[in-house]
């Protein structure tokens, strides 16, 4: 059927929405799952692989690696908002009682800036965590302390302290003019757009000012490293979502200068983006192990988490959108502006994103603060920009007499969302749910429903091998380097080896987050299992055609003929073999000690143009929520009874670890929905919040029944089909909950996270209006 | 986390002989719960803890011709299982059920719930130089004070930390406290000092004084109770706002009232003003309505919590509801 070796159809889609595709696939690849393709292993609900060692304590994290001989090291931090340091003095520290090295960071890190509270400036290794401690106070740093804005508001102000050094400005914006201030210029380009302001004109118009608040990680396992050294070789147990990012951060540190490094991080406590790369905390640990000769073992505590370990910035938008009488979307202004701390990186607010608008001036500021810095936050950008975005699409049906779900479906123009909209309707009682008259009624609790739409991109990259050995004694490894930080990468890429094999997962052993083991990649973007599977899968297919080419030779089979399934060698047919041979069997034929296999990603084409996937049924893959609330009016208390998740992430290889990924997206959207911000003192600028007393996580108590729908659909883009699934599940659930909380009670709250505070100011507001 | 020595006395006597000298330097242990996190945080810094768990007789709850008396060492769970304090202080018993956690519930100890320091982010942050450590400056007054008083917050603006302290207000329990100079008993009332008499502290606890046992006395059987609060987090938060009522019933009309409310002020909030006018009326819709009304009354809120004064109305509307419905 195929016109070149390279060149194959396949069936792709879901549903009845399947379609062919003629695609060129990479060299040496097999074509994607399809449509009709049936699976033994692929596709059950499957536990994962490490769950009993992880609930019973068994599995070791990075925290829990604690020795004999290692050293606990500590770092000192500047109690400063905004500071410059001139000297710092160690040579009391490394007299103190047990103390074995100090590092300045000044002279480690080449930087006297400490421009934030909280920032590290010195770090100390000692026999016990209390001796380290102690030694901290004995450092003596001399400061130049300098004025300070820690939040977006404060450092936008006229006049506002310079939080950055040099030329930096605290407001940086595509078109801003030397020496103006934010509000000129946003008075400047209000606008700027013509095309944008003739479009709006005679159509509705709908506005709002919408913000969120910084969130933080807070992943369970904080930051932090266990370092041991042999000689110039490095080996480095960190808590990280990126192994081979950490060593090549290690073998290029001029600080380490380690000859190689091996990272090991077999369980990781949770990522979610802050977690790349080694870190100051990771070259201090790495260093303080290497001037003491002995092992270190360097992890942040809750404060410092909170403090230093990354961020969500915040977000204030401006936003209008025009509506024609078709209901259809005419133009989207929006001004945007957040901080990203002390960090470079910008505030990003994703609010142009998945609706057909045609016309879009978009102008964000990026607001420097003395404040800790932004690290990547699962779907940066989206969450606080799609709570805006949705909260406008509510106010925009609202004001044309539409349905919201409605609305958006004329403005959709995804072809898989397009069908989830009835099958979430239906899933969510969309129509039964919905409060017709928000705020009515004498009882003080209220109940509504709404919804919001997610989406995403990423089937993975390259940059990933998996190696399959297949031992004569038909035990199987599957070995890869990258790490699982909870998503459950390991027991998918056990998977798919598996049903190459023949196997369940059960009988193949996978080995994970060791960079003795091959390449993979960062878990950041929802690349980890795009990347990964398609690699094992292929090496899983090889090593069974190997197997089966000596079981051919001993037989005089035809090799072609010949498949595994079940444990056992069968005809490709069905028909039966003249003699039952089982995949232990087959293995004994194996006349070295293993079969090794290692493959790569496949990629198409070359260099420059290389790519690792290929045309699919969807670019993108996308969702939708709906959250129904119950809203206290009296108290301003918020209670998320349910939330139903419609998720296409192409292929899904495990729908257990799947449906995981997506309770965990929308719990941890609840949490930034009703809970998380941090919270920063005017008066001297810390962080009052570090902890997980005030900075409050959503808890048991607070976790909605969550409905899990997967649309499960043959993408086609790589062998496995794959899409990511990291981010788009926790997109949509604030923005699904502050539309219900409006459903709910007739009044918005614009602000996250919708606090009792706010519900009672959003409802008092509403009052006097009347 | 800075090391201490740790004395573990096998008496009352043995403990209190330790404890006397200087209360920074030699602090009392119970269930730690309080205590270790201000270690840990660096706001205090003793050099001996007295342990108390090894102490006898601080650990039962005994009924006696004075009513239900409570050892200080008993453990809050072990309190909210008792069937006596659920049928008799129901306003003590629903709170405590409301208390943190089952895990600190499970650790922490009556006297220690009573006496545990304020959770002002300024008070917990080492950093900050206030009023409540010997500085000259409340940080929350003017800066971030969304969680703090709206009533008597002129000197310091903490809310007292104790779900119990109200209730055992509203119940008129009695505390009984030991030291050197021998036993002495006072009102729950009395027991909680405000910031205007002393912002260093917030009980009556001399240096060296434990309290040892809380009495409460039988309540009147015409007496109905009840403890209603209101948080942003139900899994482990503190009260936003919450209140306790008692009222003694005479027939129809309500003969006494007591209205405590915590978490708006330094000390529980005893409300004579809404007592009085709960006094000689009916327990109808008509009182609920006029006496949640005047709840936010003499407050005084700050930038960012005036929104209390609103859950003040909330909490009173629904305890005195509760009550209502449970007399039909």
């Amino acid at each position: 059927m195929s016109r070149d070796p390279q060149t194959i159809t396949i069936k792709v889609g879901f549903g009845d929405q399947v379609r062919e595709l003629v695609v060129t696939i990479g060299e040496g690849d097999i074509p994607p799952y399809q449509v009709g393709d049936r699976h033994d292993e692929v596709g059950q609900r499957r536990n994962r692989v490490d769950a009993v060692a992880k609930v019973t304590g068994r599995a070791r994290y990075t925290y829990d690696r604690k020795g004999a001989g290692m050293l606990y090291g500590k770092m000192l931090r500047s109690p400063h908002a905004n500071a410059n340091i001139r000297s710092v003095d160690l040579s009391k520290a490394l007299t103190m009682p047990g103390v074995k090295a100090a590092l300045d960071f000044v002279e480690v890190f080449k930087d006297r800036s400490a421009r934030y509270a909280g920032c590290s400036v010195a770090a100390v290794a000692a026999e016990t965590e209390a001796q380290a401690e102690a030694a901290l106070d004995a450092i003596v740093v001399d400061y130049q302390v300098l004025p300070f804005a820690v939040t977006t508001e404060a450092a936008m102000a006229e006049a506002a302290p310079q939080t950055g050094r040099g030329d930096d400005r605290n407001v940086s914006a595509r078109g801003l003019r030397d020496g103006e201030s934010a509000a000129d210029f946003l008075a400047r380009i209000a606008d700027q757009d013509q095309a944008v302001q003739e479009a709006m004109k005679g159509q509705t118009v709908v506005s709002g000012r919408f913000s969120t608040s910084v969130q933080t990680h807070s992943a369970l396992e904080t930051h932090g490293v266990v370092c041991d050294w042999d000689g110039d070789n490095l080996l480095c147990y960190c808590s990280t979502q990126g192994t081979f990012g950490v060593r090549r951060d290690a073998t290029a540190s001029p600080q380490l200068r380690a000859r190689n490094a091996r990272v090991v991080a077999e369980y990781v406590g949770g990522g979610f983006g802050a977690k790349f790369g080694l870190g100051r905390e990771g070259v201090a640990g790495a260093l303080l192990a290497k001037r003491a000769g002995r092992p270190v073992r360097l992890m942040l505590d809750r404060r410092e988490e909170h403090v230093d370990g990354g961020n969500r910035p915040d977000s204030f938008h401006d936003l209008s959108m025009a509506v024609g009488r078709d209901g259809k979307i005419v133009a989207l202004k929006a001004r945007n502006w957040g901080t990203p701390g002390n960090g470079s990186g910008g505030a990003g607010a994703r609010n142009q994103a998945y609706y057909a608008i045609p016309l879009v001036d978009k102008v964000e500021l990026n607001v420097r603060t003395n404040a800790g810095g932004a690290r990547a936050f699962r779907a940066p950008g989206y969450p606080q920009g799609i709570f805006a975005l949705e909260s406008l699409m509510d106010m925009a049906a609202d004001a044309i007499g539409l349905d919201p779900l409605e609305f958006r479906r004329r403005n959709d123009p995804h072809p898989i969302r397009i069908h989830e909209y009835d099958l979430g309707a239906e899933r969510a009682q969309w129509q039964k749910r919905r409060n017709r008259n928000p705020g009515a009624g004498s009882d003080p609790i209220k109940r509504g429903m709404g919804m919001a739409a997610t989406e995403w991109f990423n089937p993975g990259g390259g940059g990933a091998s998996c190696l399959v050995r297949i031992m004569r004694d038909g035990t199987v490894e599957v070995r890869n380097g990258a790490q699982d930080i909870g998503t459950g990468t390991r027991t998918v890429m056990g998977m798919v080896v598996a049903e190459e094999l023949g196997l369940r997962i059960d009988q193949v052993e996978t080995f994970i987050g060791d960079t003795r083991d091959p390449q993979g990649p960062g878990s950041g973007g929802s690349t980890t299992i795009g990347s990964l599977t398609p690699a094992a899968r292929l090496a899983g297919y090889r090593a069974a055609e190997q197997l089966l080419g000596l079981v051919a030779g001993q037989t005089g089979w035809k090799a072609e003929d010949l498949r595994l399934r079940g444990g056992m060698v069968v005809r490709k047919d069905g028909g039966r073999l003249p003699r039952e041979m089982s995949f232990a069997q087959a293995c004994a034929l194996i006349a070295d000690e293993a079969i090794e296999v290692t493959e790569k990603h496949p990629m198409v084409g070359s260099g420059r143009n290389a790519s690792a996937n290929y045309e699919g049924f969807a670019d993108t893959n996308s969702g939708l929520q709906f959250a129904e609330v119950e809203v206290d009016t009296e108290t301003g208390k918020v209670r998320v009874l349910r939330v139903v998740a419609v998720q296409d992430s192409g292929k899904y290889l495990n729908p257990k670890t799947a449906e995981s990924q997506i309770r965990g997206g929308v719990i941890q959207g609840v949490s930034y929905a009703l809970f998380e911000r941090r919270i920063m003192d005017r008066h001297q600028g810390h962080m009052l919040n570090a902890d997980l007393e005030n900075y409050r996580v959503v808890g048991a108590l607070e976790t909605p029944e969550i409905d899990v729908v997967l649309v499960d659909v043959a993408n086609g883009k790589n062998n496995t089909s794959v899409m990511g699934l990291g981010e788009p599940p926790t997109i949509a659930t604030a923005a699904a909950i502050a539309n219900a909380v409006a459903n709910a009670i007739g009044a918005r709250v614009t602000s996250l996270p919708i606090t009792p505070r706010k519900v009672l100011e959003a409802l008092a507001a509403k009052g006097r209006k009347r | 986390m800075r090391s201490f020595k740790m004395a573990q006395p096998r008496s009352l006597a043995g403990a209190l002989a330790v404890l006397g000298g200087d209360d920074d330097k030699v602090r009392a242990l119970a269930g730690g719960t309080d205590l270790l996190g201000l270690i840990k945080d660096r706001i205090a810094a003793p050099e001996m803890l007295v342990n108390l768990k090894g102490i006898d007789g601080l650990g039962e709850i005994t009924e006696t011709a004075r009513g239900l008396e409570i050892g200080a060492l008993v453990k809050l769970a072990d309190l909210a299982e008792d069937a006596r304090l659920r049928v008799g202080w129901p306003a003590i018993h629903q709170s405590l059920l409301e208390t943190a956690t089952p895990q600190l519930r499970n650790v922490g100890t009556l006297g220690g719930n009573l006496c545990q320091r304020p959770r002002c982010w300024y008070f917990r942050n080492e950093h900050y130089d206030c009023k409540k450590k010997g500085g000259t400056r409340c940080f929350a007054h003017d800066g971030e004070n969304e969680y703090h008083a709206v009533y008597g917050n002129g000197i310091c603006c903490i809310v007292h930390p104790s779900n119990l302290a109200g209730p055992m207000i509203a119940q008129e329990a009695i505390i009984e406290v030991a030291g050197p100079e021998g036993r002495r008993e006072v009102t729950a009332e009395a027991f909680f000092t405000s910031p205007d008499e002393d912002v260093l502290r917030e009980n009556q606890l001399a240096p060296g004084e434990l309290v040892v046992r809380v009495i409460l006395p039988p309540a009147s059987p015409k007496a109905r109770s009840v403890y209603v609060e209101t948080r942003e987090r139900q899994s482990f938060d503190w009260a936003l706002c919450g209140v306790s009522v008692v009222l003694t019933m005479a027939d129809q009309e309500i003969e006494a009232a007591r209205v405590v409310f915590n978490a708006v002020a330094p000390v529980p909030l005893r409300r004579h003003d809404l007592e009085g006018m709960l006094e000689g009326r009916r327990l109808n819709e008509a009182t609920v309505d006029k006496v949640c009304l005047a709840a936010p009354l003499g407050a005084n809120p700050l930038e960012q919590n005036a929104y209390k004064l609103t859950l003040m109305k909330a909490v009173l509307r629904r305890a005195l509801n509760r009550l209502k419905e449970s007399a039909r």
